[in-house]
């Protein structure tokens, strides 16, 4: 190699280099920027008066959008944990392995559309054909539409990760379906459908498009068979008024604290399994 | 002497091999079945020659366990409970786009298809339902999208992957999944009160098609860089160390050899990064005009698809509601074209 093509060499890379370090400083930047505004605008707002009891005008609480939000979480995950996890107990144990591509292509179309096109179909579904109108149940039953790939995937990883010498090992002892499912399949899937769960809650935390015209915008604490808005929803009405933009910081701030929080915890969740694998 | 297991028959059927087995051990008991099916010769081949069975699979036993008789009643009753979840998954998820099709099918033949996805106007009052403006709106800010984040995304997770320790890369990968998770909203408000008012003190239009895409590719990027991470490290190792020890600088042979060996994936994670902008509402919504006219220039404000199914979906009733379902199968298939690129590189992943 010739000493000027090793000096040109040298200056493309020295120009790459340059590049490289400058995008993941842009990056790096601005992700950690647009993180630290919305916590630092909004981290001294989180005060008493944020969590009072009663929703006013003047005072708008945040504690009615965190029940309403609480109801629509665990509504959601009741609707689509049995079902996503039966459904991934019939793909890997019971069905050939066209059936089981058919599902998880089924869960993978549905993994791809966007969350509004949930919210229309849930709004077209649930609120005006089974009359639920505008109310937290209609909001859980289109959401948990949208859980069911995440707890499906995740629960089929664990069922795939199950070692074959266990299941060869309790066949032999002479267990039928039914017990190898209830004994060793399930306990094993236990940590992935955990995992599964959390990132499924930072799903529907961070939710807005799908729930604001399913389960509706109205402040206040609602049962299940009446409109209520969640946290998400509550901010982006606060934003759109633009009279308590603080406030609405303050919501920020909890959410992303909240919803970073679920989806770290599941990816804690699911290495530690890996882990426990290996040093098996 | 062959040692004699005793086998139920559950057992024997389900596990293909030991019932070769205990038919060897047993003169009187019948051959096992033979079933024409390619699956489970070949993962009985596959058991009896010793190879690594795929997970799982081997003792599934494919076909013959469902035509296997179930029979004590809790097997019956696991089966069908399990079964039963499948189908309703099944048809409550296939349910989504077969009604979004019911309803654009109602309106294009009202109106007919071209005019609808090719129509100029919206006017739902006058029953004018020309999508055109939204769907090019769509594409336009994705593209404008693309065009801001793919080489600063693309080069920020090259930087992490050569220039980083494994602690760093474990560390910015948690951090990474945790801001792709930041919700939509969060980051509208951001947009909001720091993207449009920058752009505004800079005397252009605050509500327009660039604050969106630079505010959509601050949103898609963890996406972008975590999957294209995951490109890179399915390289081999040994194209760049072979790279280097021809002498070729660390930057131009990461560059030169490894990107492009990973373009196939960096390409799929760039569509699924680009399907994310596109599906989009909440935070678009905040920060782009929203007019329903063409985009014309950059600096004017566009209302994509998302948004405009989000905006109208509120009051909208009877052929204006079949029109936003049109928009939203339109949607459908924009993302999941976008999608479908993504599937070789999971594959990969898994194996």
């Amino acid at each position: 190699m010739t000493t000027a093509r090793n000096r040109y060499n040298k200056r493309i890379s020295l120009a790459l280099r340059t590049a490289l370090v400058l995008s993941a400083g842009v990056v790096i930047f601005s992700l950690a920027f647009a993180i630290f505004f919305v916590l630092i605008r909004g981290l001294p707002h989180i005060s008493s008066e944020l969590f009072a009891t009663d929703y006013s005008r003047k005072n708008q609480s945040v504690l009615p959008a965190l029940w309403n939000t609480a109801q629509i979480v665990l509504l959601a995950l009741f609707f689509a944990v049995p079902t996503a996890t039966g459904a991934a107990l019939f793909c890997c144990e019971y069905t050939t392995r066209r059936w089981c591509g058919v599902l998880c292509a089924v869960s993978d179309t549905i993994a791809s559309l966007p969350s509004v096109v949930f919210g229309l179909f849930g709004m077209t579904l649930f609120c005006v054909t089974c009359g639920l109108g505008y109310s937290l149940m209609s909001g859980a039953l289109t959401v948990s539409l949208m859980l069911f790939p995440i707890i499906f995937d995740s629960v089929k990883r664990g069922i795939e990760s199950l070692p074959s010498e266990q299941r060869a090992g309790a066949l032999a002892l002479g267990s039928g379906k039914t017990a190898l499912i209830i004994r060793i399949v399930v306990p094993h899937c236990a940590r992935y459908l955990v995992s599964g769960c959390s990132l499924a809650v930072s799903r529907v935390l961070a939710e807005s498009a799908a729930l604001l015209f399913t389960s509706g915008t109205a402040p206040g604490y609602a049962a299940p068979d009446a409109a209520g808005r969640t946290l998400a929803v509550h901010i982006y009405c606060l934003a759109a008024e633009g009279a308590s933009i603080d406030k609405a910081y303050a919501c920020a701030a909890l959410l992303l604290i909240l919803s970073g929080g679920f989806s770290l915890a599941a990816r804690l969740i699911k290495s530690g399994t890996v882990r426990n694998r290996q040093k098996e | 002497m062959k040692i004699c297991v005793y086998l139920p028959h559950k057992a024997a059927t389900s596990f293909p091999r030991l019932s070769k087995f205990t038919a060897e051990a047993s003169p009187p008991a019948p051959k096992p079945r033979r079933v024409p099916s390619g699956a489970r010769r070949g993962e009985r081949e596959g058991l009896a020659l010793g190879r690594a069975p795929r997970t799982g699979s081997a003792l599934r036993g494919g076909r013959a366990q469902t035509e296997h008789r179930f029979s004590s009643v809790g097997e019956r009753l696991m089966y069908g409970t399990v079964l039963a979840c499948a189908v309703a998954f099944a048809s409550v998820c296939a349910a989504v786009p077969v009604n979004l099709a019911k309803s654009s099918a109602k309106l294009f033949d009202k109106y007919g298809a071209a005019n609808v996805i090719f129509g100029r106007e919206w006017s739902p009052v006058e029953s004018l339902f020309g999508l055109l403006p939204m769907l090019i709106s769509t594409v336009y800010l994705a593209a404008l999208t693309a065009v801001i984040s793919f080489p600063v995304g693309v080069c920020c997770a090259l930087w992490i992957y050569r220039y980083c320790s494994e602690k760093t890369k474990s560390a910015l990968r948690g951090a990474l999944s945790a801001v792709a998770a930041i919700p939509s909203v969060v980051f509208g408000l951001f947009g909001l009160s720091v993207v449009m008012p920058t752009m505004e003190k800079m005397g252009l239009n605050g509500h327009s098609a660039v604050s969106a895409s630079v505010l959509l590719s601050l949103m898609t990027m963890p996406t972008l860089v975590m999957l294209c991470l995951d490109a890179l490290e399915s390289v081999k190792p040994e194209m760049y160390e072979a790279a280097r020890s021809l002498g070729v600088e660390k930057e131009y042979a990461a560059v030169t050899v490894e990107l492009l060996c990973a373009k196939k994936d960096i390409a799929a994670a760039c569509s699924v990064s680009c399907a994310r902008a596109v599906a989009e509402a909440t935070a678009v919504l905040m920060i782009s005009g929203n007019q329903t006219t063409f985009p014309t220039s950059p600096l004017n404000g566009v209302r994509t698809l998302a948004e405009h199914i989000l905006l109208e979906c509120g009051y909208a009733s009877g052929e204006h509601r079949m029109a936003l379902m049109t928009a939203a199968l339109l949607l459908c298939v924009m993302s999941g074209a976008l999608c479908v690129l993504k599937i070789p590189l999971e594959r990969k992943q898994r194996r």
